[in-house]
């Protein structure tokens, strides 16, 4: 079972929250690109509907109602829905040293699927490695969640690459991207990073880590193996290059902090030992937090 | 220093360091760990060259060497002796008493089964045998299970026919503090109740019943000095048990009885506990001349007694033709000394020795004679010859170059006699037998004599053939011995301490170590976590 804590009832739960959180507009600030035939508090006009008593009389459009003899009120482009896509890493990398990192992975991208979905949001799917592994397109409603589960339940061998910026070709124009993985390559992926904000649209990163990433069995010499390319490498003290892996780590990190600041991408850090609920939600209170 | 219950699994222990090791070696080699970023271990220190056995080793394989050994030895059940055992002395009464037969069996065999039976009920841990009179041999005994063959074998007189050499009883300084000292005995020796007062001998152990013995003591046979063609004989018989006794002696020459008589005897330490029986045979019987008892008692072997009376016959001597009438005269005087075959002497007169296998006494000849300017002296290695007296006066000596061998007469420095040891011994006497007044004076057929018994090595003159059993030797009857202080009680039976229990905790701490590693608790692993995150 891939995702055995996604269940319904959690994820309306970690919906509300998230409507909670982002209680307010902007929410998930919209991008530039309005939905076409969803009426909402826009300012692009749309069409007329009958006046409804109650309702703010300064929508009245008192010349379009002269000419149909009834009150006819204006509509307008909702512009707080937009679209969204959730690219997942499924790069061999994600299952070492163990299966925490690509769970976790998997349960925030289906989660992030049915916050967005929940929020009337078009939500696209795709997974990636060295290629475009799954893809889901946009779409809407509870219908299309299960849709993007299903891509997600899909088992398949391990990539052995993270070729993020293969992803900006399969995202239409001003949508945004929520990226899902651990940013574990020598450029951090910032490469793909930057072609997906050259989209137009809003782009967020949740960089996933088990934490024993730098941690081997074994002591004195020892042969690693790389998880994605099976390069092999000879070290003579696993302790002291397993601490010397950490520091690169960490500062790798840092400076895709430092990057994701520069171009404006809302990112977040987490581990595979924490539960998804915590995880989103801090993620998006730090992306409201962000776009305020 | 512990013992093994299961020894064979030291070897087991053995094997297990190199085995684990291999087993390490061998999983260790080219086997590579994933990860999920090798770009991130690129700033490692490098690894050195690989060993000529593999690669990598893990380094728990120490740790699983020592508790495969530990595993090993506690499979071995190691165990220490709660307390040394009891080390024992066995003194093992070797007198001709234990030659005694009792109901069928030798006294000695029934002292061996009663030892062994006294050690089964205690805790001795070691078991030295000595016997009594001759200390320095100590056998090491089976505590549990001494072997009885080689108790008997010490209980068992080593020389008896000819009367055992009755060493001294070991001194009580020299019976060792640290052990328990017992003495297994038949207490037939006087001399035994002394020893015991003064040694710290801690239990007794006697055997033996039989109290009756009779015993040939003596038997000897010379020439009749009155009769030449005769020879006295002298039997002694002693009563040694407890009551009077009454046997036959029979003497036989080479099988054939030639005399036999009853001899009735007082119990030992009463007058008539002795007999001495005077007999004379003809000298024509001469032979191995046995003396029996009959009939046998407990102690069979001192009712025979055995001499040659051959040894009696006078001396062959052949005699050079060169020797002159005064030596022939001397030669023909001696009683013990006849011409004939075979020769077992050869007496020669001359220049040069007769080239003989046989003693020889050379009157040397030489260019002239001289006085001898000093009085005669014996040396030392002269023996019974110095009993022979002479007078430079009487005495000439021959010139001639100087002797070879050990000088046993001199006078002013020269040597007048010679000896010349070897296979056949040479006397050299470098006297003028003819032209000194020697061969009128009565000393010379003594020196004649005294010589050739050296050289035939006995007393030609008076011949003896005699054999003779000390008394103490034949007395078999147990004596009561002094009132010894009781004997420690038998200890129980030593607790070992098993030390398997703790060499399995020792493997059980040393496997909780090794999964505490295994799974990553060792003391370094939070320094590895943070350094990680």
């Amino acid at each position: 079972m891939l995702l055995p804590d996604l269940d319904e009832s959690a994820l309306m739960r970690v919906a509300r929250l998230a409507d909670r959180v982002l209680a307010a507009p902007p929410g998930f600030r919209p991008g530039p690109w309005q939905h076409p035939r969803r009426a909402g508090a826009g300012q692009e006009f749309l069409d007329f509907e009958p006046h409804a008593p109650g309702s703010d009389a300064r929508r009245i459009d008192w010349r379009a109602s002269a000419r149909a003899g009834r009150l006819l009120e204006r509509r307008f482009q909702d512009a707080t829905a937009s679209e969204w896509c959730v690219c997942l890493d499924r790069s061999a990398s994600m299952s070492v040293p163990g299966a925490g990192k690509a769970r976790l992975a998997a349960e925030l991208a289906a989660a992030l699927a049915f916050v967005l979905l929940h929020r009337e949001h078009g939500v696209s799917f795709l997974a990636f490695s060295e290629r475009v592994e799954e893809v889901c397109p946009a779409g809407r409603g509870r219908a299309h969640f299960a849709r993007v589960l299903q891509r997600l339940a899909r088992s398949a061998e391990p990539g052995a690459g993270s070729r993020l910026e293969l992803c900006a070709q399969r995202v239409a124009r001003r949508c945004s991207v929520v990226v899902v993985s651990d940013f574990l390559a020598p450029d951090a992926m910032r490469p793909g990073l930057l072609r997906l904000l050259r989209r137009g649209g809003r782009v967020h990163a949740l960089q996933v880590l088990d934490g024993s990433e730098c941690t081997v069995d074994a002591r004195g010499p020892a042969l690693l193996r790389d998880a994605e390319s099976g390069q092999v490498l000879a070290v003579g003290d696993a302790g002291a290059a397993a601490r010397a892996a950490a520091r690169t780590l960490a500062r790798q990190q840092r400076e895709l902090r430092r990057f994701c600041r520069r171009h404006a991408i809302a990112y977040s850090a987490c581990r595979a030992h924490e539960g998804w609920q915590d995880v989103l939600l801090r993620h998006l209170g730090r992306a409201r937090r962000f776009d305020a | 220093m512990p013992e093994w219950a299961a020894p064979g699994w030291l070897a087991a222990a053995l094997a297990a360091a190199p085995l684990v090791w291999w087993l390490h070696a061998r999983r260790g080699a080219g086997e590579a760990m994933a990860v999920a970023a090798l770009y991130l271990w690129r700033d490692a220190p490098p690894a050195q060259a690989p060993r000529p056995g593999g690669g990598r080793r893990d380094p728990r394989w120490r740790l699983r060497a020592l508790l495969a050994v530990l595993l090993c030895v506690a499979a071995a059940r190691p165990f220490l002796p709660a307390a040394p055992a009891a080390r024992v002395e066995l003194w093992l009464d070797d007198s001709s008493a234990m030659l005694a037969d009792e109901a069928g069996m030798p006294r000695a065999r029934r002292a061996a089964r009663a030892a062994r039976a006294a050690l089964a009920g205690t805790s001795a841990g070691q078991v030295i045998a000595r016997r009594l009179r001759t200390p320095a041999t100590a056998v090491s005994l089976d505590a549990r299970a001494p072997d009885l063959e080689r108790l008997e074998a010490l209980l068992t007189p080593q020389a008896h026919r000819s009367g055992v050499t009755r060493n001294a009883f070991p001194a009580p300084v020299m019976l060792q503090a640290g052990a328990q000292h017992w003495l297994v005995t038949a207490g037939a020796d006087p001399a035994l109740a002394a020893w015991l007062s003064t040694a710290p001998v801690t239990r007794v152990i006697q055997v033996g019943e039989a109290s009756e013995n009779v015993a040939l003591l003596r038997l000897s046979a010379r020439p009749s000095a009155a009769r030449a063609d005769s020879d006295r004989v002298l039997v002694e018989v002693a009563n040694l048990g407890r009551a009077a006794a009454g046997r036959r002696v029979f003497l036989e020459v080479a099988g054939r009885i030639v005399h036999d008589e009853p001899v009735s005897l007082a119990p030992a330490g009463q007058a008539g506990d002795r007999a001495l029986l005077h007999l004379t045979l003809p000298a024509a019987r001469r032979g191995p001349l046995l003396a029996r008892l009959s009939p046998t008692d407990a102690l069979a072997v001192d009712d025979l007694l055995e001499v040659d009376t051959r040894d009696l016959e006078p001396v062959a001597v052949v005699v050079d033709r060169g020797c002159g009438g005064a030596v022939r005269a001397a030669l023909a005087a001696h009683p013990g000394l006849r011409e004939g075959e075979p020769a077992r002497l050869s007496v020669a007169c001359g220049s040069a020795p007769p080239d003989l296998a046989l003693p020889v006494l050379w009157f040397r000849a030489g260019t002239g004679s001289r006085p001898v300017n000093g009085w005669p002296v014996w040396s030392l290695d002269a023996g019974d010859l110095a009993a022979v007296a002479l007078a430079p006066r009487w005495l000439r000596e021959v010139v001639a170059p100087a002797p070879e061998g050990a000088s046993l007469l001199t006078a002013g420095g020269r040597v007048l006699i010679a000896a010349r040891d070897g296979p056949a011994p040479q006397l050299e006497v470098r006297l003028d037998v003819a032209g000194g007044g020697l061969v009128r004076r009565r000393e010379f057929p003594a020196l004649v004599a005294a010589l050739a018994d050296r050289l035939v090595s006995r007393d030609t003159l008076a011949p003896l053939a005699s054999a003779v059993r000390d008394a103490g030797d034949s007395r078999i009857a147990p004596a009561p011995l002094p009132h010894l202080p009781a004997a420690a009680p038998a200890a129980p039976a030593p607790r070992s301490h098993d030390l398997t229990p703790p060499l399995l905790a020792a493997v059980c701490l040393l496997l909780a170590a090794d999964l505490l590693l295994a799974a990553g608790l060792s003391p370094a692993w939070p320094r590895r976590r943070r350094a990680a995150t």
